[in-house]
């Protein structure tokens, strides 16, 4: 039942230990997870489809040394490929690393060779990646995700004075490797969200003493406050084209949901009354904004015109539902939905509202740029951690960042 | 299994980082991997703050810019638009209400707080609610009763939330927590000029444990009251 449960890295001994199979077992093995065994548990309104996982693509892989094949499984596999025997497989990978790292790849049989190409430059981590990026592309004729970065917060592990967990904002490439530390503040910073182009980041602070938003560049490292209002200013998110940001302010004597530019001038509220408002997210064309509200009630999430409009309600009976984050084509709104109070599923409905359907355990879901791979947080003894999940096959990898509890991640796009 | 991960990514990384002295001019280089091999415990990649370069303007650090591709493919030889909104409407309540309106941050923002002289007047709530519930109204009375007879004083309500909850509904609920109180206080007769609020969600426990009693003591308003200007504590 438990996502963790299934996580089975049966080959990695061999490959840390030097082995190359070509017969290599499955990595992951998720893609049978489905909650059809409990599904009297949950309310009708959402409805989990076992039959739309769909099965990965399996892949041949020969020829790379183990640390190479380590990095294309982790991304291969959070694009819904599956290592496989050559019998079985749809595609061969044939490849070397002398020096540089290239690769062949043959359709099933060998029968034709789809690309062949050598990769130059960057790391050798990176050389896999745009391998990796070329394969989903080759196949797919989605985007890898080799040159994407995922921006979070982590929590020290140590409390201050006033006992709060002080929390610092990181940025990673996408695997969770060459992690930056940005903030220093030894105050609890949260929320990131990235300006698009990845030039920059939002997030909120309370290192001035009260909850405020910043926005920080990141070639310079300059940070300057977008709101810093009486009450608390929260959840910044950047619109798509980078010029806005929406978030949560309780200036007005409500917490609700406002834009301002991204500066913090022209501020407006969008929300009133009993539509309070948490963790907004825009539509891909800007047009839209998208929130989880109490409504004076249980939260669900809303939508409205990012120009001010009317709330609309996009879920109809679903409870619990916080965190959206829209997809980057436009399609689909990832949520969490609190199941009880213990326990939180990531959870997908069309944008256009309806059924949900329950994808995993996890929560505060992030759409990389492939509108297919969600960065998730996921609890475990107390603390949080970030996992990659594939959506159309549930395959999912952790970051390797165990130590401090890592949430709240956000996907540059 | 973490252990097979942790081998794993040490093997990894030191493999990398072997064949990684050579960086296009497109890529910012990030302080190299030091962090391989040098950790004690080898769990995970290090994470270390980017040194030299970062400390500028507001305090924050620089990182790495996106680049252009920054590994070039070379053949080898013979080789939207949004959807319509949901249906269900529940239009936005407009419902005039008396300005709530919090006060100007710089009238208070440099004042001293004492966070201990209400210390008896933390208000409770209930799991997920931000009601004040009926046996607390004494608590927000005292809060009352304090600014009555403080002339010029001002109190800051932090809210706060148990663990339970995703983290950004939790700091939304302690400021609606935090809200609440304030509309008590303001339904008391006291000015709205004279309360603030705050919220720090799940992050600033009064107890640290995982069970209901500390989450019990953890779903609470702490009123922090602060000191005007060249006032006698």
């Amino acid at each position: 039942m438990k996502l963790s449960a299934l996580c089975s890295p049966s080959a990695l001994p061999a490959l840390a230990g030097g082995l190359l199979l070509a017969l290599a077992p499955p990595l992951t093995t998720a893609a049978a997870e489905s909650d059809t065994g409990s599904a009297g548990a949950f309310k009708i309104d959402v409805v989990t489809k076992a039959g739309q996982i769909q099965p990965p693509v399996l892949i041949n892989v020969s020829g790379f040394a183990p640390e190479v094949l380590s990095v294309l499984d982790f991304h291969l596999t959070v694009c819904g490929f599956k290592f496989a025997s050559a019998e079985q497989a749809d595609y061969q990978l044939k490849g070397k690393v002398d020096g540089n790292v290239s690769g062949t790849l043959l359709s099933k049989g060998g029968q034709a060779t789809l690309f062949a190409r050598a990769f130059s430059g960057g790391t050798r981590r990176s050389q896999v990646h745009a391998l990796a990026d070329e394969v989903i592309k080759t196949v797919t004729g989605s985007t890898g995700l080799g040159q994407s970065r995922i921006a979070f917060r982590r929590v020290l592990g140590k409390r201050n004075l006033h006992n709060e967990a002080i929390s610092e904002i990181f940025v990673s490439d996408f695997d969770g490797f060459e992690p930056v530390q940005l903030t220093e503040d030894a105050a609890i910073n949260a929320s990131p969200d990235w300006i698009p182009g990845m030039r920059g980041l939002v997030y909120m602070s309370n290192r001035g003493g009260n909850s405020d938003i910043y926005s920080h560049d990141l070639s310079t490292g300059a940070r300057a406050p977008v709101a810093r209002y009486s009450g608390s200013n929260l959840s910044p998110s950047v619109s798509p084209k980078g010029h806005q940001v929406a978030m949560v302010l309780s200036r007005g004597g409500g917490v609700h949901l406002w834009v301002t530019n991204l500066d913090g001038s022209g501020a407006v509220q969008l929300t009133r009354g009993q539509i309070d408002a948490s963790s907004p997210c825009w539509s891909p064309n800007g047009q839209t904004i998208c929130f989880a509200s109490t409504g004076g009630g249980r939260p669900s999430l809303y939508t409205i015109p990012a120009s001010g409009g009317t709330a609309r309600k996009l879920t109809t009976g679903i409870i619990n539902a916080t965190e959206p984050d829209w997809s980057p084509d436009g399609k689909a709104i990832a949520f969490t939905r609190m199941v009880g109070r213990d326990n939180f599923r990531v959870c997908i409905v069309d944008a256009s509202g309806g059924v949900a359907q329950e994808v995993a355990d996890g929560e505060d879901p992030s759409w990389g740029p492939n509108s297919r791979t969600l960065a998730i947080s996921f609890r475990k003894n107390n603390e949080r951690t970030l996992r990659l999940l594939d959506v159309p096959t549930r395959q999912y990898k952790d970051l390797p960042l165990n130590s401090g509890s890592c949430s709240q991640p956000s996907w540059g796009r | 299994m973490k252990l097979s991960h942790a081998v794993l990514y040490t093997v990894l990384a030191a493999g990398l980082v072997a064949g990684c002295s050579r960086r296009p001019k497109n890529i910012t280089p990030l302080p190299s991997s030091e962090r391989v091999g040098g950790g004690t415990t080898g769990l995970t990649p290090n994470t270390r703050p980017v040194g030299g370069g970062g400390e500028l303007g507001d305090g924050g650090r620089a990182g790495r810019l996106p680049t252009g591709p920054g590994t070039a493919g070379t053949d080898l030889p013979g080789s939207t638009t949004s959807t319509p909104l949901g249906t269900d409407s529940t239009p936005t309540i407009n419902k005039p209400t008396t300005d709530l309106s919090q006060p100007d941050r710089a009238k208070w923002e440099t004042w001293p707080q004492d966070p201990d002289a209400l210390r008896a007047a933390i208000v409770y709530f209930d799991l997920d609610k931000s009601v004040v519930r009926r046996a607390d109204t004494g608590n927000v009375a005292k809060i009352a009763d304090y600014l009555k007879s403080h002339p010029g004083y001002m109190v800051k309500l932090d809210g706060h939330a148990d663990e339970r909850g995703t983290e950004e509904y939790n700091r939304a609920l302690g400021e609606r927590r935090a809200l609440s109180v304030r509309e008590s206080l303001l339904n008391l007769g006291v000015s709205q000029e004279s309360v603030v609020t705050a919220t720090f969600g799940e992050d600033r426990p009064a107890e640290l444990g995982h069970n209901e009693a500390a989450w019990s003591k953890n779903r609470r308003v702490e009123p922090v009251v602060l000191i005007p200007p060249g006032a006698t504590r």
